[in-house]
């Protein structure tokens, strides 16, 4: 490790609980927000450098991007004044429970034995696959079932977010989040194709462009450029949103029929099955998404 | 060391001074706006001398292209991000002050 890294990495460190202490004990939810979106960048930073740039991607998108904007979209980010809250301070009591936790499980996780991990099991599973990348052959081929079972998971969770938010309101068009979006929002759609192509060879995938695509539409929703037909019919999300489960479940019980087991992909039509697959996911998941923001972003304005 | 690494290397010294007097003025402007102006300003031409000098030191020529259109994409998002804010501030302020007597 060079000494620039290792620099990195030790301001890093240090930066992290700092930010995340500072966006507990923030006077103003605001305050807290913008802290929770910078400890985002920062843990998409260390996902960097631990070689983990799927996770990083989705950490600066989802974790950093999306939720940011969930949170300020809740909070009301629209010129109303905030109000304060009690910073979060522990308890002397509560205190050596969870620096006992903490060493506890420094202390487990130090003491594992050294393993090289599942990073050669999969190497040497993957030649005979057309998804050269580890992480993607593993989300959607060697543990593909995982996937389409928390695609399912999402839908359920945004039926749920349905139920218990208010109807989306329509935001008041906004001239400077129009030109904006006039400008971001066809980027989006290429940065997203792009993300899903790459994602067979590279760092990038469906949930990657997804988040881009959600992006787009946190975009749209709050430059009020949605039309009345979306507000008054919210039933043409749900359609799109079941289509990336229900994609994965055709590809996953066709084998079935032919006599071989679930989620089996027929040698050879593996790399456009999987394509087929992803664009199912990046709509629903891109839908969904969008439309959590919505329903959170939804009150009167000012 | 080359002249191309040690001129990236400069470009990328010179794009640091600028996030640091961006940071300063962040820390010590007394007033929201004037703060949008140093953060804005300062941090997007310290990012645009960090993508030259990452630029200058590319390995591929689509490197070159990509970081110019990252940096075009900042651009974009943080003046627009910072005329809101700026909005959003004015409006907390009047709202203050209609509330006090």
């Amino acid at each position: 490790m060079t000494t620039t890294g290792r620099v990195l990495d030790a301001l890093l460190a240090v930066a992290l609980p700092t930010v995340a202490l500072r966006a507990l004990t923030a006077p103003q939810p605001s305050t807290a927000v913008a802290l929770f979106i910078a400890l985002g960048l920062l843990s998409a930073v260390s996902w960097a450098r631990l070689a983990a740039p799927d996770l990083a991607l989705v950490e600066a998108a989802l974790g950093a991007g999306f939720t940011g904007a969930l949170f300020g979209g809740a909070l009301g980010w629209r010129g109303k004044p905030l109000p304060r809250v009690a910073p979060w301070m522990p308890h002397p009591l509560q205190l050596p429970p969870l620096v006992l936790v903490a060493v506890v499980l420094g202390g487990a996780v130090l003491a594992l034995p050294e393993s090289a991990g599942l990073a050669q099991v999969v190497s040497s599973e993957l030649p005979r696959e057309a998804l050269t990348h580890p992480v993607s052959a593993v989300l959607l081929d060697f543990r593909g079932y995982d996937t389409l079972l928390e695609t399912a998971v999402l839908v359920a969770a945004s039926v749920g977010a349905r139920r218990a938010l208010p109807h989306e309101a329509a935001a008041r068009v906004d001239h400077r989040l129009t030109s904006m979006a006039r400008l971001l929002v066809p980027a989006s759609f290429l940065v997203a194709l792009y993300l899903l192509w790459r994602g067979a060879a590279g760092p990038g995938g469906a949930f990657q462009a997804s988040a881009v695509l959600a992006g787009a539409s946190v975009l749209l929703s709050a430059s009020g450029q949605r039309s009345p037909a979306d507000v008054a019919f919210p039933r043409s999300h749900r359609r799109w949103m079941v289509a990336g489960p229900a994609v994965f479940t055709i590809f996953a019980a066709l084998p079935v029929l032919g006599g071989a087991s679930l989620l089996h992909y027929p040698a050879g039509s593996l790399g456009w099955q999987v394509l087929v697959i992803e664009l199912g996911l990046l709509v629903s998941v891109a839908t969904l998404l969008g439309g959590f923001f919505s329903l959170v972003a939804s009150e009167e304005t000012p | 060391m080359s002249v191309r690494t040690g001129a990236a290397l400069g470009l990328l010294c010179v794009g640091g001074l600028f996030f640091l007097a961006g940071t300063v003025g962040l820390l010590r402007f007394p007033d929201v706006h004037a703060r949008l102006h140093a953060v804005t300003k300062a941090d997007n031409l310290g990012l645009g001398f960090l993508c030259a000098g990452l630029a200058l030191d590319a390995a591929r020529w689509d490197a070159v292209l990509r970081l110019g259109i990252t940096w075009g994409l900042v651009l974009v998002s943080s003046s627009l991000g910072s005329q809101l804010l700026a909005r959003v501030a004015l409006d907390i302020s009047a709202a203050r002050r209609g509330r006090a007597p």
